[in-house]
């Protein structure tokens, strides 16, 4: 046994209060601003309900056995002590010396994610705020509310609105860290889990009985919304991108790939069951992204705005469809206020369940490969990110949030991800792999999932990252059509990327060189 | 909405409905502890 084991089995961890508790905790790390926002869209743009074919086989092929994978190595490393990447590889083949540095790249990412995402998620907080506010509500009554968001989101110094509300999200996120797995994440997963699917009830069924209810009269009707989501073009299945989108949603969805399972899983006991849990976790997030997501706000643009404003209502992003258009919509129905009240708050609980899943990562390699106590770690983490923070609260107009979500949020989620499957599958070797799944399992995994793992899952990856790859990667990479001015501030995020990357790794070789003495 | 389009509506919310239903129903049937 190496010296790595026999000092992190001295170790105590901590560990999950309950069983609910973590696959809530795994539903909230999914379940995110994308499942309200970008999943209509995707859906409406790429062929309706002819959409759903592919997605269906994503989750099938890519979706549900990474889910399964990830849930499995994270619980496989945490019994030697890693919550992180670079550990759990390491343990899943302990010859290789390298193995650990592929997992630097399941760090990298969410860190990434959350310098811009925690941003986006203060302006959900801000919103709560000005949605009771004359202000706001005037700006919206004058169908000024573009111009409202515009100027929000403009920070010219540390005393903007939204600049303090940053600080107070920023706060918050650390503060619930701060208070651990049990004590932070979970009691607060447990708690804002059930509020958000309630609110997500309620949104919905308000979207859907539009017209049925007295002063709600809409110019179309919003089950042709509903039409307008799920009408399928099945010619749109003869496009590779309709597909690529396809599995992208699934991947961005389930919060698959970017470390942060991983971490979560680590935190289970030896014979906890993965696979009920990790389906269940996965089924949660489907329920919220499909079923009511794809209920609130496609549906609702539509019967105002009707089918000839519907592209260009799509093609504004998941911003503008999230501050604009869904306001400028509850504002003219009964108890607005409340409404667009209920509205923001529900995406911020979507957004303060992701946001924290992201940086326990970071904060778990602190404390398992360094002994760094937790206040420790969580003070480190949050003086790092709060300095990488400000160039995407800044420069925000200027790329900066772009390249992170390009690079953190893309890039390294695919890449990531085909590292996990083959380590797992490959290396590790499907028969050990398949066993482990099964350790303590309260449902047994379809055989046919030993020959997915192994062969269709690794090739629909790559079918992925290079399809990606072509179609939008390396046109991004070039910067294609960026405008000239932004170019310095891309160049400068790259190269502050890049240094986070190898600063990681030169991390990774001073925790191991430590092991060794 | 067209005929074709409740047809997918109701593939897809029934999958997942039955996913969720059946998870949960296995979940609290081993009690959650």
């Amino acid at each position: 046994m190496s010296n790595n084991k026999i000092e992190h089995k001295q170790k105590t961890r901590q560990t999950w209060g309950s069983r609910l508790g973590v696959i809530l905790a795994v539903a909230g790390s999914a379940v995110g601003l994308g499942n309200f926002l970008r999943f209509p869209v995707q859906a409406a743009q790429n062929g309706g309900g002819a959409f759903m074919i592919p997605y269906f086989i994503a989750l099938l092929l890519v979706g549900i056995p990474l889910m399964w994978i990830e849930w499995t190595i994270g619980r496989y490393g945490g019994g030697f002590g890693h919550g992180t990447a670079p550990g759990i590889f390491h343990s899943m083949h302990e010859k290789n010396r390298f193995i650990k540095y592929f997992g630097v790249v399941g760090m990298f990412g969410p860190v990434a994610i959350f310098l811009y995402y925690c941003y986006i998620e203060s302006w959900l907080l801000g919103y709560i705020f000005y949605s009771l506010t004359p202000t706001y509500i005037q700006a919206l009554k004058l169908g000024k509310i573009a111009e409202f968001f515009g100027n929000y989101i403009n920070v010219n110094s540390v005393l903007s609105p939204a600049y303090i509300f940053f600080i107070i999200t920023f706060i918050l996120n650390f503060v619930i860290l701060y208070f651990g797995i049990k004590g932070g994440i979970e009691k607060v997963s447990t708690i804002a889990m059930p509020v958000l699917f309630i609110l997500g009830i309620i949104m919905m069924v308000r979207v859907l009985t539009l017209g049925l209810t007295p002063g709600t009269h809409t110019p179309h009707k919003v089950i042709d919304g509903l039409g307008f989501l799920w009408n399928p073009d099945f010619n749109a299945l003869k496009d590779m991108k309709v597909w690529l989108a396809a599995a992208g949603q699934v991947f961005f969805t389930l919060s698959i790939g970017m470390g942060v399972i991983i971490t979560y899983a680590s935190y289970l006991k030896k014979e906890d069951d993965v696979v009920l849990s990790g389906l269940t976790s996965a089924a949660t997030n489907e329920f919220v992204e499909v079923i009511i997501g794809g209920s609130i706000v496609i549906p609702a643009a539509f019967a105002f705005f009707g089918p000839e404003k519907m592209i260009e209502i799509a093609k504004g992003g998941a911003f503008s469809l999230g501050f604009i258009t869904m306001p400028m919509i509850l504002e003219k129905i009964p108890l607005s206020i409340l409404f667009t009240f209920l509205w923001f708050l529900l995406l911020f609980l979507a957004g303060i369940t992701s946001s924290i899943s992201m940086l326990q990562p970071a904060i778990a390699f602190f404390e398992d490969e360094f002994n760094t106590s937790r206040k420790k770690a969580v003070f480190i983490i949050a003086i790092v990110t709060f300095i990488l923070m400000q160039p995407a609260i800044f420069f925000i107009g200027k790329g900066v949030v772009d390249e992170l979500d390009f690079w953190g949020g893309t890039f390294a989620l695919v890449l990531f991800a085909t590292f996990e499957v083959i380590i797992f599958s490959w290396v590790f070797g499907i028969d050990k792999a398949w066993d482990e799944i099964h350790k303590g399992a309260q449902l047994e995994v379809p055989k046919i999932y030993k020959f997915i793992l192994k062969y269709i899952t690794p090739l629909f990856l790559l079918f992925i990252l290079i399809g990606w790859l072509v179609q939008q990667g390396i046109p991004f990479i070039l910067m294609k059509g960026v405008d000239a001015a932004n170019k310095p501030f891309i160049i400068g995020t790259r190269i502050g990327l890049l240094v986070l990357l190898l600063i990681l790794v030169v991390m990774v070789k001073v925790a191991w060189k430590k092991y060794k003495k | 909405m067209q005929i074709s389009g409740w047809i997918m509506l109701t593939i897809a919310w029934g999958i997942i409905v039955f996913l969720c239903v059946y998870c949960f129903y296995r979940l609290f049937k081993e009690k959650i502890k």
